[in-house]
């Protein structure tokens, strides 16, 4: 028997399209993934379902859609200053030829377990490590029923004692009006305390899906 | 009499509410299959007789959906790096997202008071064929793609939720009137190495639905909407 989709059921689709489990429509999903690694040797991994997208994404999405002069949303880098992100800049802006996301996104982890907050613009606890963590960016797939792809990136634990990862965070690196990259929370995900041991590595990758 | 017909999640059948009831906003869709629902997609129509006139019908429901220009859109934001955009015609176009522009000090998108065709676009079509995350333009598009850049509104702002809502009413100048089959949102972004004084937003697919018939008489209005719900 033929699938029925579609909001009026009219629209059928083969049942050897090929749709694989998950989500139909609806907007963006997504799921978080931690795995805890001593060298290449996987000690511990947990994942759960995405919550998560801040204020930010969303008014990074704006901007693109609404041009208008008087409309120009701020976003909020992580020290909490505001700025005007490289979308829709005049053409007197200075800073070149530069596009509006000036490299890949970056990670980190923390120990806060504040409730999720649309306005938050960086993780509310102690940071894992003084840096962020490089992620790699994935296409799972690509086909007629939808994308899926993947931002993973990881952190050694190099604290000299235990630390206990309770939240982590996306954040993409947009450039502001004049060309300069601003490290921007775009995603916070509670992740249950997970202790993260001295040496160890923790790795952390958000999958998303955008499904027909 | 207007007609109110919403589409809950989960159910096969629009049913006929109340307007106070079409009014109220669809709950964050819940966790499917382990996956998290960080960006709620959801679609109406409402069919006018007349512009500014007296609402015939008004059809809500959780959309299906972003077309796959919307999903690279998102790439970009994270990997920094350049996923072409496909055009209505289904041609790859680099833009300024992850790519430096030739032309000094433009953004991705220009100002309205440099370029009036870019932004949020909406059209509607009397096509019908499955649900294609790949599609690249509507199946059978009628008219042009209508510029809905000042009707994007954030209509809600708070620590739980950011929600956006884009809309285009689209009078129907046809003989006859039309049935529209299908609906869809597109984003007019230039490309990157063109002069956003001189040219248009290449018109891009990012969001799709099939709809059930829709008669709009000639003179009538035919308004889509997509709302999109950020909640944490």
């Amino acid at each position: 028997m033929d699938k029925i989709i579609g909001a009026d059921k009219r629209l059928i689709l083969p049942k050897d399209a090929g749709r694989l489990s998950g989500p139909e429509g609806m907007g963006v999903w997504a799921k978080w993934e931690i795995e805890i690694r001593d060298g290449s040797r996987l000690l511990d991994k947990r994942e759960g379902p995405s919550h998560s997208f801040t204020k930010n994404f969303g008014k990074f999405i704006r901007n693109l859609f609404d041009i208008r002069d008087e409309v120009n949303e701020s976003l909020v880098q992580l020290s909490g200053a505001s700025y005007f992100p490289r979308i829709k800049s005049n053409p007197a802006c200075s800073g070149g030829d530069v596009r509006a996301i000036a490299a890949a996104a970056r990670i980190r982890f923390g120990n806060s377990s504040a409730a999720l907050d649309s306005n938050q613009f960086d993780l509310q606890g102690t940071i894992l490590s003084l840096t962020f963590g490089a992620t790699t960016n994935s296409l799972i797939s690509e086909d007629a029923v939808k994308t899926e792809f993947k931002s993973e990136g990881q952190v050694t634990n190099s604290t000299g004692g235990s630390f206990t990862v309770q939240e982590m965070g996306l954040y993409s690196q947009v450039n502001n009006e004049p060309g300069v990259s601003q490290d921007t929370l775009m995603l916070r995900d509670l992740t249950g305390a997970v202790v993260v041991a001295d040496g160890l590595t923790i790795l952390g990758r958000w999958t998303f899906t955008l499904a027909v | 009499m207007s007609r109110f017909l919403k589409l809950f999640p989960g159910d096969k059948d629009f049913r006929e509410v109340s307007e106070r009831e079409w009014d109220v906003p669809y709950e964050p869709f819940k966790d499917q299959n382990g996956l998290g629902n960080i960006l709620g997609l959801t679609a109406d129509v409402r069919v006018f007789d007349r512009p500014g006139g007296r609402l015939l019908v008004a059809r809500k429901w959780p959309s299906r959906s972003f077309i796959r220009n919307f999903a690279r859109l998102m790439r970009m934001m994270f990997s920094g790096a350049n996923v072409d955009m496909l055009s209505t015609a289904a041609a790859p176009f680099a833009t300024k997202m992850a790519l430096d522009s030739f032309f000094s000090g433009h953004g991705v998108m220009p100002r309205r008071s440099t370029i009036h065709r870019s932004g949020a676009g909406m059209a509607v079509g009397d096509g019908a064929a499955a649900e294609d995350h790949t599609r690249s333009d509507l199946v059978s598009r009628i008219g042009d793609i209508i510029t809905a850049n000042g009707a994007v509104a954030t209509t809600v702002d708070s620590a739980a939720t950011l929600t956006l809502q884009i809309t285009q009413g689209i009078t129907i100048a046809q003989s006859g009137g039309i049935t529209a089959r299908e609906i869809a949102l597109f984003l007019l972004i230039p490309y990157k190495d063109l002069e956003p004084t001189t040219t248009e937003g290449a018109p891009t697919l990012v969001a799709y639905d099939g709809i059930a018939d829709t008669p709009v008489a000639q003179g009538g209005v035919i308004a889509p909407r997509y709302t999109l719900n950020f909640p944490v």
